[in-house]
């Protein structure tokens, strides 16, 4: 015999590690510790009886909901909430446990559980929703069988049917939780969008680059965005973020753009592309070198074609671009780009030489950039992420002594260098390249892949994009690729799930709902059957009918017309709900006695007249038998609404 | 149900997916555990077993055959309740049958129609009850309660509460009389030499060797209410027919007359179960 409390005490801890584990990261270090050692503390101690007293629990819990709601403000709510709520659920497994407390725990585990998709989106979340759903399906079936009975135990096999029975909940409940996702009311936008607090990637470009600020840079691989599009040549791959325009002599940050450009020429044709970033906190949206426009999201588009989300912003993980690539930005008529020559006042008199004798003679904007790209290349320049200068004069360090940094130096060097000889120059920051994943048809842009470059407008053509990173001696080990080893292909399948993940889940809001009944409506109107289509169709509606037909008759093709009319009687019978339960082993003349109905006694002798001296019913029998059964209950008392009948009464 | 109410109400105000995948899968499982718990009771018959005897006020056990007759599922959890007293069945295996007897007093004699069995199953989860209603076309008969009759004994009392009848038929007492065959007396009875005689089959009567039968007169029995009475002949009956007398009742213009089975005992007691009162 199985114990059933000691099976529920196993879905227990299983439905608690579930609410737990996810939201385990972001926990404060007490909490973390804390629900561990409870669920350690009930597996060791449960079957000694050691409970901590309900007194103690409740005095416990108020201590601590005291202790976070004194740290709860309108910028820091989610964080104590999760704390207070794992440390709800470690106390109640540190206490007394019965029916009513197990619920409470899995209550708790549930707001666990949902708590962490404040924190993260990830699709890990789906693993563990799924492992918590059978696991509270089979917990609260076997807590029935407790609240009847505290001490019930069941054989095995009666233990294999409740549980093929509780795990039909879950098995039936997942496509039917998919139907109710899709249909459930989505809002345009979220009230309580504040408590959405994902974890902010640190976006790898600032609003502000400082080079000589540190001395070596980090390659985080954390994702930053996905976007979907076809392959694109490398040097296309300049995922725009925010443009720097105004040089502090330290420092490039960003002022009120001049200007307004638009996108023109370019070698390519206008890109499409999906971007599914992952959460930031920061307004700026990533786009396509150089966006045309960009939909799907409210967004500001400022005069240097960076492009800002709205403030009162829904939550909305997707957003269209479109792009074209390698394309200039062309300035309207009259722009003021006298801002875009600015430098600080008697900044670094070695770099204004330098800029001025390499422009000397030169006969148009581009030949001075054609210039400092041999200035460049033939001083070799290394491109590299530690041993950057970091003394008072960072970039004439770089320029004149070390010769090698990141692409802040060589980006701020070049702005630096075009300024100071007379040409608009500005920085963008934003990503360069990407991993493209083949099954999911996108690219994974990590916060490795964070760079910063120039857009200089050379003769009043429109800004071009100018990477110096480009011009380094090792530019090509810039950023390391994936190998094409089993690791990477598993990484890559594995990004390609996150992926559709966040398309299908994350990113599924009211303008799709909208969109999904549009298009079905859309679909239906659109169906023209020809003739041939409805041929094909009334065949298979007819084969599958036929499918069913045989399905319910399976059985009854061997069966005599003898036996059938004895079927039809007790068909009858029991839509009277008058066939005794017992009428199995029952003969029909007992059963005409037991029913004390003429009309089944008229079928009895008829029946048995032929049946029981081994001669055929003739058809006029078989006519009258079947009168006989169709007569039954016609004006007989009616039985109608008692599903059961009992003996006759022997007393 | 709030759970799922308030984490659906914080899923539309942060248009927070996962949350709404949450409430989905949470009223995905309220739907499924309320189809899983309306299976449960579906498909069930129930069957009363009454004990042949049943009198009023006293405790008897009412046997109920439960039929599972669905095809794939068990049922489950199943507390069933009758007249106050309840049973419970944990697994009620499909397409088969199990009894259950529950101890219940019927508080008054007389005919019982319309008599239901409530089941109940919190199955699957302990969150609703569901209910169904199993009645009975049937009527149970509860004999009344016997009421001790201590001034009546065997023979002192024979002269209060009924009348002395002549020497009724019997087996193994004395030859009474010779009379006509009538083919419901045994052959052994057959006096052949005397039907050779006549040509026809002649019988031996004999008189019964049993103690006087009794014929109880319910007017005459000493009580204040019918019920008192119908009580006490109840227990006449009983005591009487135990020490091997022949019982017979008068009921106003009913008489039964004498007998010794155990079938006419329960007829004698079915008479007074059903005999009105005042």
């Amino acid at each position: 015999m199985l114990r059933i409390d000691t099976a529920v005490a196993l879905l227990v801890a299983l439905v608690t590690l579930c609410g737990y584990l996810p939201l385990a990261p972001y926990l404060g270090l007490f909490p973390r510790i804390l629900l561990p050692a409870a669920l350690l503390f009930g597996y060791f101690f449960r079957r000694r009886g050691y409970r901590l007293p309900n007194w103690l629990v409740t005095v416990c819990g108020l201590l601590f909901f005291l202790f976070y709601a004194l740290q709860v403000s309108r910028t820091n709510l989610v964080g104590p909430a999760a704390d207070l709520l794992i440390l709800f659920l470690a106390l109640r497994l540190f206490g007394e446990q019965s029916g009513r407390h197990y619920l409470q725990i899995y209550v708790l585990a549930v707001f666990c559980l949902s708590a962490s998709s404040l924190f993260s989106l990830d699709s890990m979340f789906l693993v563990y929703l799924l492992v918590m759903l059978p696991a509270l399906a089979v917990s609260l079936v076997l807590l029935s069988f407790v609240a009847v009975d505290p001490d019930a135990a069941l054989s095995r096999s009666a233990m294999g049917k409740v549980l093929r029975t509780a795990i039909l909940i879950p098995v039936g409940a997942v496509p039917l939780a998919l139907v109710f996702f899709v249909i459930l009311p989505r809002t345009q936008y979220a009230m309580w969008n504040f408590l959405n607090q994902q974890e902010g990637a640190v976006v790898g470009f600032s609003d502000r680059v400082q080079p000589g600020s540190a001395s070596s840079q980090s390659e985080v691989k954390t994702l930053v965005f996905r976007a979907e599009t076809g392959r694109l040549p490398d040097d296309r791959l300049y995922w725009r973020g925010i443009v720097l325009n105004r040089f502090t002599g330290t420092a490039w940050e960003r002022t009120a753009p001049a200007g307004n450009g638009l996108p023109v020429g370019g070698t390519d044709r206008p890109v499409t592309v999906v971007f599914y970033p992952e959460p930031t906190k920061s307004r700026y949206l990533i786009t396509l070198d150089q966006p045309l426009q960009l939909s799907g999201i409210r967004s500001d588009r400022t005069g240097d074609a960076v492009y800002l989300q709205s403030y009162g912003r829904a939550v909305r993980t997707r957003y269209e671009v479109t792009a074209l690539p390698g394309a200039r930005l062309e300035e309207r008529a009259g722009a003021r780009m006298e801002s875009y020559l600015q430098l600080p006042p008697g900044y670094s008199p070695a770099i204004r030489r330098l800029a001025r004798e390499t422009a000397a003679g030169a006969r148009s904007g581009r030949e001075v950039i054609d210039r400092f790209e041999r200035f460049y290349r033939s001083n070799g320049f290394r491109y590299a992420t530690s041993g950057l200068p970091t003394d008072a004069h960072p970039l004439d360090t770089f320029l004149f002594k070390r010769r090698q940094g990141n692409c802040e130096f060589f980006a701020s060097s070049l702005a630096v260098l075009l300024r100071s000889a007379g040409v608009p120059a500005r920085l963008v920051g934003g990503y360069q390249g990407g991993d493209y994943n083949e099954l999911g048809g996108f690219y994974a842009v990590t916060e490795d892949r964070a760079h910063v470059w120039v857009e200089a407008d050379p003769d009043g053509e429109g800004w071009v994009t100018i990477d110096p990173s480009r011009w380094a001696v090792n530019a090509d080990e810039r950023v390391s690729r994936p190998g094409p080893g089993l690791y990477a292909r598993i990484r890559q399948a594995a990004d390609a799930v996150e992926y559709y993940w966040t398309r299908t889940v994350i990113a599924y809001d009211l303008e799709k709902q909208i969109e999904m009944v549009r298009s079905a409506g859309r679909r239906w109107s659109g169906v023209r059957l020809r003739v041939p289509d409805m041929q094909n169709m009334a065949m298979v509606v007819v084969s599958l009918l036929a499918a069913a037909g045989a399905f319910a008759l399976r059985g009854r093709r061997r069966l005599s017309r003898e036996e059938r009319l004895l079927r039809l009687l007790y068909v009858r019978l029991r839509r009277e709900g008058r066939l005794p339960a017992d009428h199995a082993g029952m003969g029909l003349f007992r059963l005409a006695e037991r029913l004390g109905d003429p009309v089944v006694h008229r079928f009895a002798e008829r029946y048995g007249a032929a049946v029981y001296h081994d001669r055929p019913l003739s058809s006029d029998e078989y006519k009258g038998l079947r009168q006989l059964i169709r007569q039954i209950g016609n004006g007989a008392s009616g039985d109608a609404g008692r599903n059961v009948r009992s003996r006759p009464d022997d007393a | 149900m709030a759970l799922t109410l308030l984490l659906g109400f914080a899923a539309v105000n942060t248009g927070n997916n996962l949350l709404f995948l949450v409430v989905a899968s949470l009223l995905a499982f309220m739907a499924l555990t309320g189809l899983i718990g309306w299976f449960n009771l579906r498909g069930l018959e129930v069957e009363i077993v009454p004990p042949d005897e049943i009198y009023s006020g006293m405790e008897t056990l009412v046997t109920f055959r439960f039929t599972n007759r669905k095809r794939w599922l068990t049922s489950f959890l199943l507390s069933a309740e009758f007249l106050g007293s309840s049973t419970v069945i944990l697994l009620a295996d499909r397409q088969s049958a199990c009894s259950r007897s529950v101890p219940c007093t019927f508080p008054r004699r007389g005919r019982h129609a319309g008599l239901s069995l409530l089941i109940s199953s919190p199955f699957p989860v302990n969150f609703f009850i569901r209910r169904l209603q199993c009645g009975f076309a049937e009527t149970v008969t509860v004999f009344p309660a016997p009421i001790p009759f201590r001034t009546v004994s065997a023979d002192a009392g024979r002269e209060r509460v009924g009348e002395l009848l002549r020497s009724a038929n019997g087996h193994d007492g004395e030859l009474a009389r010779i009379g006509d065959y009538s083919g419901r007396e045994p052959l052994k009875h057959v006096h052949w030499r005397l039907s050779a005689r006549h040509d026809a089959l002649k019988v031996k009567g004999f008189n019964a060797t049993g103690t006087e039968p009794v014929v109880i007169d319910l007017e005459t029995l000493p009580a204040r209410t019918t019920d008192e009475a119908v009580g006490r002949a109840a227990y006449l009956v009983n005591d009487l027919m135990r020490r091997n007398r022949p019982v017979g009742l008068r009921l106003g213009d009913l008489l039964v007359p004498p007998g010794l089975s155990r079938s006419h005992r329960l007829k004698l007691l079915k008479e007074l179960a059903v005999h009105a009162a005042d």
